[in-house]
């Protein structure tokens, strides 16, 4: 006679093997395998096991990272161009440019005759030689009645 | 859980069809032991084996597991195995289905499993307990499952499950006695 501690003791230790003809059993992991593979929705990654919120939640924090980027190259190159706010020194005019009529006004405008006059010799100095035939007086005639 | 286990469902989230085939070939037997011995039917327990395979197959992207993918499978197939027990009963009780208290036929065509000379004594002993307390010994015993897991998968007390399981023993003590001495 066998008490309830040897039933439980054999139970648990039985050799309750089972055998799989392997082909068949090849054939049903094969099918089992493909329905696996086309119960997959298409195009989904592994992100695609993430509920829906949380993929939400990713590109939320996605693009604050993206925004905070762009924000920080612009403030870092705005902070190491800061010495361009100074006015480039202007390059020096050529004769030709010196003495074009709108230039011509605006300095006997900013600096009266005199000016006018420091203007001109200095367009003259550059192609070597000062005006002979119009003088300041006539240029000036000239400049305030246009 | 085991880091294994984890792994293989990441995989398994990830559409690998390998991994799928490597969790099929590791616990088909198991599964396929623990279905015999609650239902001492080969067909209803190849058929429930394959449907949870199915099941996984179909939901694996949405599989979260708190514990191993073994327990997990095990729970799935007693969860099966009870269902069809009911669906039997009912049908039995209604007297539909003659045939249900008649076991399958030894071998079909379509069966692809061989159960050892042991494993059909153990079946046909247990098969002659009530189905709470088959459950609860063939999960205790042979599934590793605790008696506070059983009594949850039942929806009793975890001393009720402790008493199913001992009613368990001692029928399957007499109806095994009573074999060795005829």
């Amino acid at each position: 006679m066998r008490s309830a501690k040897d039933i439980e003791r054999s139970f648990r230790r039985a050799d309750l093997d089972i055998e799989v003809d392997v082909k068949r059993d090849y054939e049903i992991a094969r099918d089992l395998a493909d329905l696996h593979r086309r119960s997959r929705p298409c195009g989904t990654s592994a992100l695609g096991s993430v509920p829906r919120r949380m993929r939400l939640g990713y590109l939320a924090l996605a693009a604050v990272v993206l925004v905070a980027l762009v924000t920080a190259v612009l403030v870092s190159r705005r902070g190491s161009s800061g010495s361009r706010d100074v006015a480039p020194p202007a390059a020096p005019m050529s004769a030709a440019e010196m003495l074009t009529v709108g230039r011509l006004k605006a300095v006997y405008r900013q600096g009266g005759p005199d000016a006018l006059e420091a203007h001109c010799e200095e367009a003259a100095e550059k192609v070597d030689g000062k005006p002979k035939e119009v003088s300041i007086k006539d240029l000036i005639v000239e400049l305030e009645g246009r | 859980m085991m880091l294994e286990d984890q792994l293989l469902i990441w995989q398994l989230k990830g559409g690998d069809t390998d991994a799928f085939c490597q969790v099929y070939r590791r616990y088909r037997t198991d599964l396929l032991r623990l279905a015999a011995l609650l239902l001492h039917d080969r067909v209803e327990a190849e058929d429930i084996v394959h449907d949870v395979f199915v099941s996984l197959a179909k939901s694996a992207e949405g599989l979260t597991l708190r514990k191993s993918l073994k327990g997990y499978l095990l729970t799935c197939v007693a969860n099966a195995a009870r269902n069809r027990n009911r669906a039997s009963q009912r049908r039995r009780a209604a007297g539909l289905d003659e045939a249900a208290t008649v076991p399958s036929p030894a071998r079909t065509p379509e069966q692809w499993v061989t159960y050892s000379e042991q494993l059909e004594r153990w079946s046909g002993a247990l098969a002659q307990l009530p189905y709470e307390q088959r459950e609860a010994v063939v999960m205790h015993l042979r599934g590793g499952v605790k008696f506070g897991q059983i009594a949850r998968l039942q929806g009793v007390s975890v001393n009720t499950a402790k008493g199913r399981y001992r009613y368990a023993l001692e029928k399957l003590r007499s109806v095994l006695n009573s074999e060795l001495e005829s």
